[in-house]
């Protein structure tokens, strides 16, 4: 299967132009062999999404690059320096900030201090007013909803939340586990908008996504893992074609 | 640590490397019995072998505490208030403490050999004469129910509440011992207390006796916790320790179980309690404080919480350092200063710092190995690549020849009338209306926070209506209990999976048919015949039922749940579900975290099942399941009720549009329309 299809990137970007860097990936938990020779390239400005099944090492992928997990061998860079050695709050502190699977707020924290949480690294101060600032203007309705606990919060209002407290540490990267998951229709489409928007002021985002269409309509590039290995990777329009890809991942194969 | 386990185990079985794993098992336990049996004669010193039952009847209390706090997850801080009871009950009913007068209601205990008449000078007395061997099931009986007098006002609370509690009635039973003194003789404590007699002979002082009746008590405890554990009921316990509102929601009574764990656990201390006294020949409220209680739950913690071995293994050392150990390492180190003329080393007393030595070792233990000397959960193998690798699969369910046929009575399954829920001022479903044909598919959508979920919470009785009624199969769940709505035949899953993480995948499943069996705990522990083709046919099911997915489950039966993949976790936890037989089946959002190739298989298996004729009733945000699903939708938006109609009805509704669906649906609709 590697090498097959359309786009597998056999040479390295120019550092210059990459953020975060995986290279020859391994990971273990005890015997069982998560990823397996991973290579990713995430350049400055990208939207990167990372496709894939269940189970097949997209969530090690995402507790990798966090320092949740350590690989076993290989390397990972983040602007040039490596970083597989480093705890996960150096890491945020230097820019790697997550989105987690199913939000993870503070439930019992009303939503201003979720806000101020994302900020914890850094030091308060005129920036973080104008960091409140842009995360209240791109979500109107949790400025008017700041003083309630987050635990009370709808699934869409908290992604929303989790989204915002994310730009409180004022990333570089974004790595956002299933952003869509649990959400409507309607929310699921707002999300993305957000996402979208956020990178175009500046932040590259790396993605994890179980709904490929909504993944691929606002990313740049893409990577499908299939247990624990590197199979396909391109743009987004060329996996958005690629027959594979529309079989497996995009649920169209006829009964 | 990794490398030293694996020398150890090289060391220690590579000999036996070609052996089947029983096979090893049972020559190691043969290996066990004889050197246990022959101990009194190899090492021919009273004060050890006495060292030596002590720790026998530690090892009994702290495998009657891991019943309660390994098995059933509740923490007690004051198991040895049981310890204490049976203590006295056999103190008192065997020694010349309470005599009242004489008078003929005493005749037929005398002719049991129950009491004696004896004179003192005075009026006739009753001499309680109890004898051991009947105090020992006794005991286990009045402290049981004891167990479930100091558990019954408990039950509503958890973890440190509960410890709290508990750690309350630890203390009270001491001082009601010391400050009743005409039954306990207070502080200066009973006296005189019976030896045991056996065909006519005293045990008297000598200890190894009580040895050999310490080491036949724990022997039968291993056995007895080892089959409660392998039961239904030891899978009851431990769903009540993973997640109580899962157990319940999964047919698990929660009062009755948990009472149980705490009878059953007393029952064991009660029994230490008469074998304790009987030894001691006395009994006094200070061998029964908090110290006590809070060195078995070291024990437990030390040989590995909910595993039986392991925390006899922790009592023995614990013990035996502690009056074997420990005295001879202070002894050693003394006449090592003597030799050396150094009076510094004679003054150490390791014994006086005992409470120092367990706290060092609780350390370590936290640092090094939290799970204990012997953990319960054992390693799983790591699955091979094929194992791991599934390929999506169309065309619904496989092996479905082995699910028998569901046919529902025509009319409506479910119906639900006027149905109001309030938290506090928030209204989360207002009067809301929804019936289900029988072997009909009903979906409910609706934005985040619009009710659903409290709509299912409702229906299995987690959460209490304010108003209205909820009618299965004619006959009303509201004011039911989560377990008893499940035993109708409603079972359901969780939006946010709420499995047993600690579990497997068969035993979660496995704990899904708990309602349906019916083994008690002297069935379970006896493997009654009944009791073996109970859980024969169980297991049977239980694999039919994993077997439906395929490779996606069966793989990974022994594989603990919080290690599988987000929808392989749904999985099973829809495979628990159909385990419990249900007549409905409720599935909240079963495809959140799947991929849309993903999705559309475990919608196709949906469909098979409700091909078989079972009822559904589904939340699902994503709408090309509910359409490929379901026969009617009904649409809720803050807790009301905002359409309902046939799938295609519902999709072209303005309201839902607007509050719901979302621009890519509209354009769709526009598109189709153009195409028209």
């Amino acid at each position: 299967m590697p090498g097959e299809g359309p786009g597998v990137e056999p040479e390295t970007r120019p550092s210059a132009d990459t953020l975060l860097e995986f290279r020859d990936v391994n990971t273990y938990y005890g015997d069982m062999h998560a990823l397996k020779d991973v290579n990713y390239t995430i350049g400055r400005g990208e939207i990167v999404s990372l496709l894939g099944g269940n189970a097949c090492g997209k969530s090690t992928t995402m507790k990798t690059i966090m320092g949740v997990v350590r690989p076993t061998t290989g390397t990972v860079t983040f602007d040039g320096v490596a970083i597989e050695k480093l705890p996960t709050s150096e890491r945020v502190r230097r820019g790697i900030v997550p989105v987690l699977e199913a939000r993870r707020l503070f439930p019992r924290m009303t939503i201003y201090e979720n806000l101020e949480m994302g900020a914890y690294t850094r030091k308060r101060g005129a920036e973080f007013d104008a960091d409140l600032d842009r995360v209240y203007s791109l979500f109107p309705r949790v400025k008017e909803r700041q003083g309630q606990l987050a635990g009370t919060l709808s699934g869409g209002e908290q992604q929303m939340v989790a989204i915002g407290r994310a730009l409180m540490a004022h990333p570089r990267l974004i790595c956002m586990d299933e952003p869509s998951m649990g959400l409507s229709p309607l929310y699921v489409e707002q999300v993305f908008d957000i996402i979208q928007e956020i990178n175009r002021q500046g932040t590259t985002i790396f993605m994890v996504e179980q709904n490929a269409n909504m993944a691929l309509s606002i990313a740049h590039r893409a990577y499908v893992l299939q247990t624990g290995q590197v199979v396909l990777s391109g743009t987004a329009d060329e996996l958005r074609e690629n027959p594979m890809i529309r079989e497996a991942y995009l649920g169209e194969m006829q009964a | 640590m990794k490398a030293l386990d694996a020398m150890f185990t090289s060391i220690a079985v590579r000999p036996f490397a070609g052996m089947a794993p029983e096979r090893r098992r049972a020559l190691g336990l043969l290996v066990l019995a004889a050197v246990l049996l022959a101990f009194p004669y190899i090492h021919d010193n009273d004060g050890d072998i006495d060292s030596a039952a002590n720790a026998m009847s530690y090892a009994v209390l702290a495998l009657g505490l891991n019943i309660v706090v390994g098995f059933a997850g509740l923490l007690d801080l004051g198991y040895a208030a049981f310890f204490a009871i049976g203590a006295y009950y056999y103190g008192i009913f065997s020694s010349f403490q309470v005599m009242p007068p004489w008078s003929g209601f005493w005749d037929p205990f005398a002719m049991l050999g129950l009491v004696e008449k004896i004179n003192r000078g005075g009026p006739d007395l009753v001499h309680f004469t109890l004898s051991f061997w009947l105090a020992l099931p006794t005991a286990a009986v009045v402290t049981a129910f004891f167990g479930i007098l100091f558990g019954a006002p408990t039950l509503r609370l958890r973890g440190d509440y509960l410890a709290i509690v508990t750690l309350g009635f630890g203390e009270i039973v001491p001082i009601v011992a010391r400050n009743v003194d005409s039954v306990t003789n207070g502080a200066a404590g009973l006296n005189g207390i019976q030896a045991p007699k056996l065909f006519g002979h005293s045990f008297g002082v000598s200890a190894t006796p009580y040895y050999y009746v310490g080491l036949a008590l724990v022997a039968l405890l291993i056995f007895v916790s080892l089959r409660l554990r392998d039961s239904r009921i030891g899978r009851a316990w431990m769903a009540i320790r993973e997640d109580a509102t899962a157990a319940s929601a999964m047919g698990i009574n929660l009062t009755r179980f948990k009472l149980m764990a705490f009878a059953i656990g007393a029952a064991f201390a009660g029994m230490t309690g008469v074998y304790f006294v009987a030894k001691l020949q006395t009994a006094t409220p200070e061998m029964f404080n908090f110290a006590v209680s809070s060195m078995l739950l070291v024990m437990v913690v030390l040989g590995g919480m909910g595993s039986v071995w392991g925390v006899v293994l922790g009592a023995v050392l614990l013990q035996l350092l502690q009056t074997w150990f420990l005295p001879e390492l202070t002894g050693w180190v003394h006449q090592l200063g003597a030799a050396l003329g150094a009076p510094l080393l004679q003054q150490i007393d390791f014994v006086n710092s005992t409470q120092l030595i367990f706290g060092v070792i609780l350390v370590v233990m936290m640092l090094f190995r939290r799970d204990g000397l012997i953990p319960a959960t054992r390693k799983m193998p790591a699955l091979s690549y094929a194992a791991q690798h599934a390929e999506v699969r169309r065309g619904g369910f496989v092996n479905l020849d082995r699910i028998p046929r569901w046919s529902p009575a025509p009319g409506n399954a479910l119906e639900v009338r006027g149905v109001t829920v309030k938290f506090g001022g928030l209204v989360a479903l207002n009067a809301v209306d929804l019936t289900v044909p029988a072997g009909g598919v009903v979906a409910v959508i609706g934005p985040n926070g619009s009710g659903k979920s409290t709509l299912f919470n409702v229906i299995t009785g987690l959460v209490e209506a304010n108003a209205g009624s909820i009618k299965f199969e004619g006959a009303e769940l509201l004011g039911l209990a989560p377990h008893q709505v499940l035993e109708r035949g409603v079972a359901r899953t969780f939006q946010n999976i709420r499995l047993f993480p600690n579990l497997n995948v068969l035993e979660n499943v496995l704990i899904g048919q708990h309602a349906r069996l019916r083994s008690g705990p002297f069935a379970s522990v006896l493997h009654t015949p009944g009791n073996r083709a109970e859980e024969a046919a169980a297991t049977g099911w239980a694999m039919d039922i994993i077997g439906l997915f395929g490779n996606r489950l069966m793989p990974r039966i022994a594989q603990t749940v919080s290690g599988l993949s987000y929808a392989n976790r749904r999985r099973v936890e829809i495979a628990r579900a159909l385990a419990s037989r249900p007549k409905i089946l409720l599935l909240d959002e079963p495809t959140a975290g799947m991929n849309p190739a993903e999705t559309l298989e475990l919608a196709e298996q949906i469909k098979s099942l409700h091909e078989l004729g079972l009822t559904i009733l589904l939340i699902e945000h994503k709408l090309d399941v509910v359409t490929r699903l379901a026969d009617r939708v009904v649409v809720l938006d803050h807790g009301d009720k905002i359409a309902e109609g046939r799938p295609d009805e519902v999709r072209r509704n303005e309201e839902v549009l607007t509050a719901y669906l979302g621009r890519a649906a509209r354009a769709a609709l526009m598109e189709e329309d153009h195409a028209r």
